[in-house]
């Protein structure tokens, strides 16, 4: 069959919609097999164009980033670069004169491959095994696109795990006071929450950022080996079990390397007793010797200070004056806070001396140390806390008596109880 | 007459006048062009790329790649000659034929990839759909997929897409047919529904 003739014949049934009259049967059906492939690729058009509406904001926040960054350069006196991939395009671009060093360059590269491959210190897993039903979670994310009315929204997140849904609501306590309603899709946030049973996050607490930190485009993380003694890097997520167990820390090592460890219970609570938000502090993941198989303690180098960008989820700190309600009395040095406590808020015993069984025996906590991670409800000024950590209690002062004294209308002595 | 020299009777004259304008501040990296730029071209650059890529999470990487290699090489661009469109398309072409060499010389790993997972809930036909066609586009020549994606997937002219390829509009038609009977038989054997017609 004439080429010259099929390719005329099949632009007409293109632009028009119907095979020209004046083919025959065998031109006919030759046209008809080489149109048979369109419908799919017209449809493949609206799902990929679906794709890249959902994916633009993102993608235009990472490229107003480079933008940005791009002129700090310029103004700095550097130059414009082309951000072509890979070494080798830029080494052949080389003149003769730095070729050897770029050869060096890219040797040095390979071997640092090499090394880090050598280095491998885990398995990869997927971000469902991460996180599990109940548990409470720290993350970082971009938002990528919010559906649903007013209040009551879920926010697609793009984050250290990939995309993860959040609902966000009236409970949902928004650091800046600002409405939930106005989360838009390019916006950096930090979340606290409950992993819900389709893994999705129901938001307790939310800040804007004003960084937009990128989660990476491939997910990719490691499970830590169990032989392996100990990893220092950043906090990327935090999780604690419900039942207050244990923890896991998405741990940046650096390198584009990132190991989920799981950790004990106590050194999760110390460091969000220490920090509120955890994100981006620098720690040192170590073997506890007696621990069981694979939990490690998350430990804070000396000097280490939680990242000036990342936002304080209203922490608190002070000692346990009693208990009204679900309203605990926390004494600071401003004086007694109310703080709130839900039905998903943990509670980590930590360095207390207290167990979960005793407190639920009636075991009191007053006079312990606390620290609080939350939001501050704007309305009312009380602290609604996510995760609560118990200390022990503080050395008595000289000259103070019982700290309840101290405490004004809260009822000393009222156990804590998280509310039913 | 170039595109973009002002007639006092062409009806797109307002149009010409506006992209010469953004041309020349795009030149200068004005941030404001730039991100109009962006607004209006990334979907054609993503849509150009998604089915030569293994999923998602790379178009979005190479399509936001290309508007930074575009950003660098700003005070290059001769608005004179190929629209900023066919510009960026040309960019993207060439990163993804460079991640496609690059991606073959590592040899295929497994990788927790989330990136094909719509996020609509029933999701099957949708990634049926990606996954059949980018299998399918896989064994078609270069020319071949750029072909396909220019005529049926951004819907350009055989005359645009001729210019965007530096061919005639002859070769376009040829390769066209050629593209469109690989991708018949690529879809027959995948087994995709209508595909396997009589002769």
């Amino acid at each position: 069959m004439n080429g010259d003739r099929t390719d005329k014949l099949l632009s007409e049934a293109l632009a028009t919609g119907r095979i020209p009259a004046d083919a025959d049967a065998a031109e006919r059906v030759e046209v008809e097999r080489l149109l048979a492939a369109v419908p799919a690729l017209r449809a493949s058009r609206l799902a990929a164009a679906d794709e890249a509406q959902r994916s633009l904001p993102i993608a235009r926040a990472r490229f107003e980033r480079h933008m940005a960054a791009a002129a700090a350069r310029a103004a700095a006196g550097g130059r414009h670069r082309d951000p072509r991939p890979g070494m080798l395009g830029r080494l052949l671009g080389a003149g003769p004169l730095r070729a050897a060093g770029a050869l060096a360059a890219v040797a040095m590269v390979v071997v640092a491959v090499v090394v880090a491959s050598r280095s491998f210190n885990g398995v990869e897993t997927a971000n469902a095994q991460v996180l599990t039903p109940g548990d409470y979670v720290q993350v970082q994310g971009v938002v990528s696109s919010a559906a649903g009315d007013g209040d009551e929204r879920t926010i697609e997140l793009r984050s250290q795990f990939g995309s993860l849904a959040i609902d966000v609501s009236t409970a949902t306590i928004a650091q800046d006071g600002t409405p939930v309603a106005s989360l838009a899709a390019g916006d950096s946030v930090v979340v606290g929450g409950t992993v819900g049973k389709d893994r999705k996050v129901n938001a307790r607490t939310l800040a804007r950022t004003a960084q937009a930190v990128a989660p990476p485009l491939k997910v990719k993380f490691h499970e830590l080996r169990r032989d392996v003694p100990e990893l220092a890097g950043k906090v990327v997520t935090l999780t604690l079990a419900k039942d207050g167990s244990h923890g896991q820390v998405l741990v940046d090592a650096g390198d584009g390397q990132r190991f989920i460890v799981r950790v004990d219970a106590e050194s999760a609570g110390a460091l969000l007793e220490r920090f509120g938000a955890a994100l981006g502090v620098r720690v040192l993941v170590v073997r506890v010797p007696g621990a069981p198989a694979g939990v490690y303690s998350v430990t804070v180098p000396e000097g280490a200070s939680r990242p000036p960008e990342r936002p304080e989820f209203a922490p608190l700190k002070g000692v346990i004056a009693g208990r009204e309600g679900a309203l605990l009395q926390v004494r600071t040095g401003r004086g007694v806070v109310p703080v709130l406590i839900r039905p998903e808020t943990r509670i980590v015993l930590g360095q207390s001396g207290l167990t979960l069984d005793g407190v639920r025996r009636g075991e009191t906590a007053s006079g312990h140390t606390v620290s609080v991670s939350g939001g501050r409800d704007h309305a009312s000024g009380v602290i609604v806390a996510d995760v609560i950590v118990v200390g022990p209690k503080p050395v008595q002062q000289e000259t103070g008596g019982s700290g309840d004294a101290a405490a004004g209308a809260a009822t000393p002595g009222a156990p804590v109880r998280p509310p039913r | 007459m170039s595109d973009y020299e002002v007639q006092t009777d062409d009806p797109a004259a307002p149009a010409s006048h506006h992209h010469e304008a953004l041309a020349r501040r795009a030149a200068l990296r004005d941030p404001a062009a730039w991100g109009e730029i962006f607004d209006a071209h990334y979907t054609v650059v993503y849509t150009f790329v998604r089915y030569r890529l293994r999923g998602a999470a790379e178009a979005e990487d190479i399509a936001a790649q290309a508007f930074e290699v575009a950003f660098g090489r700003a005070h290059r661009f001769d608005y004179r000659g190929v629209p900023i469109e066919g510009w960026l398309i040309g960019i993207a072409r060439n990163l993804v034929r460079d991640h496609i060499k690059k991606t073959a010389r590592r040899g295929y790993h497994a990788e927790i990839d989330d990136s094909n997972t719509p996020a609509e809930p029933d999701a099957a036909p949708a990634v049926d759909l990606h996954h059949d066609l980018a299998a399918a586009m896989r064994t078609l020549t270069e020319d071949q997929q750029m072909v396909l994606s220019l005529r049926f997937l951004l819907d350009r002219s055989v005359e645009e897409t001729a210019r965007v390829m530096g061919r005639s509009e002859d070769a376009v038609k040829n390769l066209q047919r050629r593209a469109l009977a690989a991708m018949q038989r690529a879809l027959t054997n995948a087994g995709y529904p209508g595909m396997d017609t009589k002769r």
